[in-house]
């Protein structure tokens, strides 16, 4: 992989001084992590109403760009349009409240630059979803220790049908056992491979990512867990998400979302399911 | 008589000298078997067999063992394929021209050949089975074992201290070039070579308790592994924990670094040469003196190496090795021991026997 190949896309869909000093920080990684690999685009992606209070001397260079998304903001959404306006080869997420680790880039390139120059067989195919090891700190506790690690269960021995990759029966297995222990923000993803499967549904709640990774795999594509830490994912940051789903959402509608996940994975197209209490 | 005595005698050795010459003496290694299991102590010996047969010369391999399994589960082919014999039942024939190799475990060997016309040889890789295999108040000079090939200069010292009057040898190991670093990025694994099972719990058990962050951090025991696999291993995992007290050389230590793994290792009783630096231990690898010590030293470095801040010197640590230990070294250096030191000095000792007979026979004859 080439730092060309790659953009960063950060969805927002809101902005005050808080959500601005999250920001900060996060474009701050992406500077650290880029450096010597020169992410050519960073694409904000949010409503003009969001994506005009952010002043552009945050951004620190031309690669930076605000990317106007007209229709659904909700996550999901925000991901597919920026995927579909995407340039390069690789694309890769970052929550605006979370940031890179330094070396991330550089260790992804490595990983993903040998599969790609590793000939491909019909018993071994080439990953093209790269998730890397997260270490998972309290916001509201700063230079604290991790409190946890997420993808980290595909290094363990026997975990899954081959170590380091994820396959279809151990994910469900785990997604049931618990939900939050994957993540797929700081991920980096083929571009075309994420729009041949038909990119995330947007009508899913918790757990849009389990079923695309589910989705992805059926068709044959292979997301490989990088064993580096490449990402810092922040929790307990009232208003966000997963904080959201933690708090509000009961158990039936969690296992409702799971279990939906785990049928809605055949078909390609949204079929818009929703809860019912 | 006297003077058909010494014709006979004079006769036997200058064939001596003649098979010396042409290569048509035999050079034996007697071996223990491995049993499957595999062994460095061995493969330095069928390493050396195998150079001396490509050079020419009349290698067998020999034992005392009657379910004799030998190297092949373990070993290259190669070596497998070196002619073995069974001491009694193949009846091996020990000439006077002939060179007999025995590994310092093999005592009684030593003891019952000792009157054999041949060369005999100690090849001595580990001093403590030198201490362990030696009867009390017995030296190699009891069994008539004056020369010794070792492995180390630290090791050639020792027997200089303790043996003044046995000539001394050092032929060093070679680390086989499977063992060098993958093209293909590092697994999370830690390797663990050690001899002693209960060495495995000792590590692990007490890093997954004081880290219980890390209880997804997959080690894997390499004892008992083929060869290849072994190199595979260490090429894959970025992180080798080395046990072996009593090592004389620590060859999985080199073999780990050669193939670009970081290397923890517990002091060794006693270091050789290419363990210490000057007055001091090498930075090669991460020393421990207690397993106590050992989670939080492997817990730093799992989260150094996951968020790659691993220093770029201490990845490179085997260039400090570079030449050492190689293939090429090790043949050049059998070519010099074996060839021009033991063969040469043997053949000259029969030159001057056959000078000192025919000095004899003109004597009679006058």
């Amino acid at each position: 992989m080439k730092p060309t190949d790659l953009t960063v896309i950060i969805p927002i869909n809101e902005y005050n001084d808080v959500v601005k000093g999250y920001l900060t920080r996060a474009i701050e990684s992406i500077e650290t992590a880029g450096h010597g690999h020169e992410i050519k685009t960073v694409n904000i992606v949010g409503s003009k109403e969001v994506l005009n209070q952010i002043d552009d001397t945050l951004l620190p260079s031309k690669a930076y760009k605000k990317l106007v998304n007209k229709g659904n903001t909700n996550f999901a959404a925000q991901i597919n349009f920026a995927a579909k306006e995407c340039k390069t080869k690789y694309f890769t997420i970052l929550e605006y409240d979370d940031e890179y680790t330094p070396h991330w880039f550089e260790s992804a390139a490595k990983y993903i630059s040998f599969f790609e120059n590793t000939p491909e067989d019909e018993n071994k195919k080439t990953p093209t979803f790269f998730l890397p090891l997260t270490e998972v700190y309290d916001v509201n506790a700063p230079g604290t220790q991790p409190m946890q690690y997420l993808n980290e269960a595909y290094w363990a021995t026997s975990f899954s049908d081959e170590i380091g990759f994820i396959d279809i029966e151990s994910f469900i297995n785990y997604m049931k056992l618990n939900v939050y222990g994957v993540i797929f923000s700081g991920g980096i993803y083929n571009t075309e491979d994420f729009l041949a499967v038909g990119g995330l549904k947007e009508s899913f709640k918790l757990t849009f990512w389990h079923e695309f990774a589910l989705r992805a795999i059926q068709n044959t594509k292979k997301i490989y867990i990088i064993p580096k830490i490449g990402y810092n994912h922040y929790v307990k940051r009232k208003g966000s998400l997963s904080e959201e789903y933690i708090n509000n959402m009961s158990q039936e509608e969690t296992e409702w979302w799971i279990n939906l996940a785990t049928k809605e994975y055949f078909f390609k197209n949204d079929r818009n399911k929703t809860y019912e209490e | 008589m006297a003077e058909k005595n010494i014709s006979t005698a004079l006769e036997k050795i200058q064939q001596g000298i003649k098979n010396i010459e042409d290569k048509s003496f035999n050079v034996f290694f007697y071996v223990i078997d491995s049993k499957g299991t595999p062994s460095g102590f061995l493969e330095y010996i069928y390493e050396t067999a195998l150079v001396l047969k490509n050079r020419g010369y009349n290698v067998t391999m020999i034992h005392s063992d009657d379910d004799f399994v030998g190297v092949g589960d373990w070993f290259n082919e190669d070596y497998a394929n070196l002619p073995h014999k069974h001491v009694k039942k193949d009846d091996v024939q020990l000439g006077l021209s002939d060179f007999l190799f025995i590994p310092e475990v093999s005592h009684n060997v030593m003891r019952l050949t000792k009157n054999v016309p041949c060369k005999r040889i100690m090849i001595m890789q580990n001093y403590n089975y030198l201490c362990e295999f030696f009867p009390v108040a017995t030296t190699p000079d009891t069994v008539g074992i004056h020369e010794v090939i070792t492995t180390t200069k630290t090791q050639e010292q020792l027997l200089n201290d303790l043996f003044p009057d046995v000539k001394t040898y050092v032929v060093s190991p070679a680390i086989l070039n499977k063992f060098r670093p993958s093209e293909e990025p590092k697994k999370l694994f830690i390797n663990i070579v050690a001899k002693d099972p209960s060495t495995i719990n000792r590590i692990v058990k007490p890093f997954y308790w004081r880290y219980p962050l890390y209880t997804w951090v997959s080690f894997r025991d390499l004892r008992s592994m083929q060869q290849d696999a072994f190199a595979n291993a260490l090429r894959e995992a970025p992180i080798t924990i080395w046990v072996d007290e009593p090592s004389q050389f620590g060859y999985s230590a080199l073999e780990a670094l050669r193939c670009g793994s970081i290397v923890v290792g517990k002091t060794p009783e006693r270091l050789t040469d290419w363990q210490i630096e000057g007055d001091k231990l090498t930075d090669s690898i991460l020393w421990f003196e207690d397993f106590d010590s050992l989670s939080d030293i492997v817990a730093s470095l799992v989260r150094t190496w996951l968020l790659d801040n691993i220093p770029e010197d201490a990845l490179n640590v085997i260039s400090k090795f570079d030449g050492q230990y190689t293939k090429e070294q090790q043949e050049a250096e059998i070519t010099n021991v074996y060839e021009n030191q033991i063969f040469a000095t043997r053949k000259k000792e029969f030159e001057e026997v056959a000078a000192q007979l025919k000095n004899n026979q003109a004597k009679t004859e006058e």
